[in-house]
């Protein structure tokens, strides 16, 4: 059990020192991020306080998913690139532990950008985004993004369309997942009382298990050749 | 035309119509592909055949002009 | 000329039987009240139908890719839920133009985002990104493979998406879902009818489907075999 976890983070250490070194993804994607904030703010008029609110939770996820899409693109063209996916698929190591390395990977990066983008939206739009339920949200949905995206941006750098492909492949499955994210947020961030809201964090708890446990089971799949 | 009947004919008959023509459709999409690649299948066989009966490592065409003695003098 | 064997004629005869029974009882089973539309109401005994096809497709292809992925990757699996999937789009159409020109004349709206409706159009686009994901692959294995996978991803989505609709739904309460959708004994013959009908319609159109895929495999060792000679 514990070699396992310890290949699963070797890998994660791999992508990590890698985008420490050249800064590439995160730089990427935050600057999408900030500019796709702006590109909101001109698009809906977030000056009034109260449009700002009403739409200010979805800003939020559209921002995080897009982001989040660029970087799961990047992080996997990157390996197919490489070459490093024949690598990984003859290293002697349980082909569900490549898929946590990366998922954790891929976690961490959304995290990261996540971390630019609450602050930033929360400063821009004047808003107390800066609360636990929303934290809790972010953490929830990234997990399941970063779950399914990795499975998923996996075939989709296999193929021919790549990167064109993941969208298409993600936004219909996900959606569930950003429209409970979004309703949390939403509630918290009108401190709405939570029997109101708490179902959606059920939901989003209910899809990383299902998902998240389905793509762990069905990666092995996907590597073989 | 009273309200009700003009909803039949504006909804009721194109949904009705609708159904058939893209079953329809769809059916004709499935035969079209059949039929193209039962051709080709025709094809390949008839291609096949004609290999066999001349030898497998020469073509058809290049295999009769060899056997004539009146080309030999101009290869 | 296709292969016309017994069972392909018999399965084609009794659903043209069928569905003509159908179609008799759709447009001679009693007017329905005016709230659900008076004669349009028609329009739902074929409604109905084709979404029970577009549900059905669903199923199979999942079984199908969950067996192709347990069974030892067998050719036949895959063919089941690639033929399924593409007539889940085209039923998937069916369903939601035949719903929209049910909706227009009942509740003067085209679209309503209402759970049904809603989790009915992502899977449409969940079915179309599973044949875009089959063109993109020429590796027939792989490509076998990634659509299982791909499959049952999004077959597992379609009960969270259908939950996560109908509690949104809750939060906007849509005055134009309709009261029940009562349907009187004297209308049941036409339901059945049609429900009978569109599974075996279903059933024909994805032997004929399978059909066309083997056929192209044939076609494909017979390449093989010459480009090898």
């Amino acid at each position: 059990m514990r070699d396992y976890f310890r290949k699963a983070w070797a890998i994660v250490a791999k992508d990590l020192t890698t985008e420490v070194r050249s800064k590439d993804m995160l730089s990427s994607m935050g600057a999408f991020a900030a500019l796709v904030i702006f590109v909101f703010a001109f698009a809906f008029d977030l000056r009034a306080a109260r449009a700002a609110a009403i739409v200010a939770p979805g800003v939020l996820w559209v921002v995080i998913v897009f982001a989040g899409m660029l970087g799961l693109n990047r992080s996997l063209a990157a390996e197919f690139d490489r070459g490093s996916f024949d690598g990984l698929r003859l290293a002697p190591i349980d082909r569900s532990a490549i898929f946590v390395g990366k998922a954790l990977g891929n976690f961490v990066f959304m995290s990261a950008v996540e971390a630019i983008v609450l602050p930033m939206l929360a400063a821009t739009l004047n808003l107390p985004f800066l609360k636990p339920m929303i934290l809790v949200a972010m953490l929830l949905g990234t997990i399941g993004f970063a779950g399914v995206g990795t499975l998923l941006a996996t075939m989709a750098a296999n193929t021919r369309l790549r990167d064109v492909l993941l969208p298409i492949l993600m936004l219909p499955v996900a959606l569930p997942a950003i429209l409970a994210a979004v309703r949390v947020t939403a509630g918290a961030l009108d401190d709405a009382p939570f029997e109101l809201w708490g179902n959606w964090l059920g939901l989003l708890a209910a899809y990383d298990l299902v998902l998240g446990g389905l793509a762990v089971l069905t990666f092995e799949y996907i590597l073989e050749d | 035309m009273s309200p009700e009947m003009q909803n039949i004919v504006s909804f009721l008959i194109p949904a009705y119509v609708g159904f058939w023509l893209i079953t329809f459709l769809y059916v004709l999409s499935i035969r079209s592909r059949q039929r193209n690649l039962e051709k080709d299948v025709e094809a390949l066989k008839k291609m096949a055949e004609k290999k066999q009966s001349v030898g497998v490592d020469m073509p058809a065409g290049k295999a009769a002009q060899i056997t004539k003695p009146s080309e030999v003098s101009q290869v | 000329m296709a292969r016309r064997d017994t069972l392909s004629v018999v399965l084609i005869g009794i659903s043209g039987l069928l569905l003509a029974a159908a179609v008799f009882f759709t447009f001679t089973v009693p007017t329905a009240q005016r709230e659900t539309g008076g004669d349009v109401q028609r329009i739902f005994y074929f409604h109905v139908g084709i979404a029970w096809v577009a549900g059905l497709a669903l199923l199979v292809t999942f079984a199908a890719s969950i067996l192709y992925l347990a069974r030892g990757e067998q050719r036949q699996h895959d063919i089941i839920a690639h033929a399924s999937v593409e007539i889940g789009v085209v039923f998937g159409v069916m369903v939601i133009a035949s719903g929209m020109l049910w909706a227009r004349p009942v509740w003067n709206t085209w679209w309503t985002w209402d759970p049904r409706l809603t989790t009915t159009a992502i899977s449409l686009f969940i079915y179309v990104a599973y044949l875009m994901l089959r063109g993109a692959i020429d590796d027939p294995q792989r490509r076998a493979r990634f659509a299982a996978v791909y499959a049952i991803i999004f077959f597992a989505s379609v009960p969270i998406t259908y939950f996560a609709t109908t509690w949104w739904n809750t939060i906007h309460p849509n005055l134009a879902e309709g009261g029940a959708f009562a349907l009187t004994s004297s209308m049941r013959p036409a339901m059945f009818l049609s429900l009978a009908a569109f599974t075996l319609i279903y059933v024909v159109l994805l032997r004929a489907r399978m059909h066309v895929e083997q056929t192209a495999d044939e076609v494909a060792v017979l390449k093989q075999h010459m480009l090898s000679q």
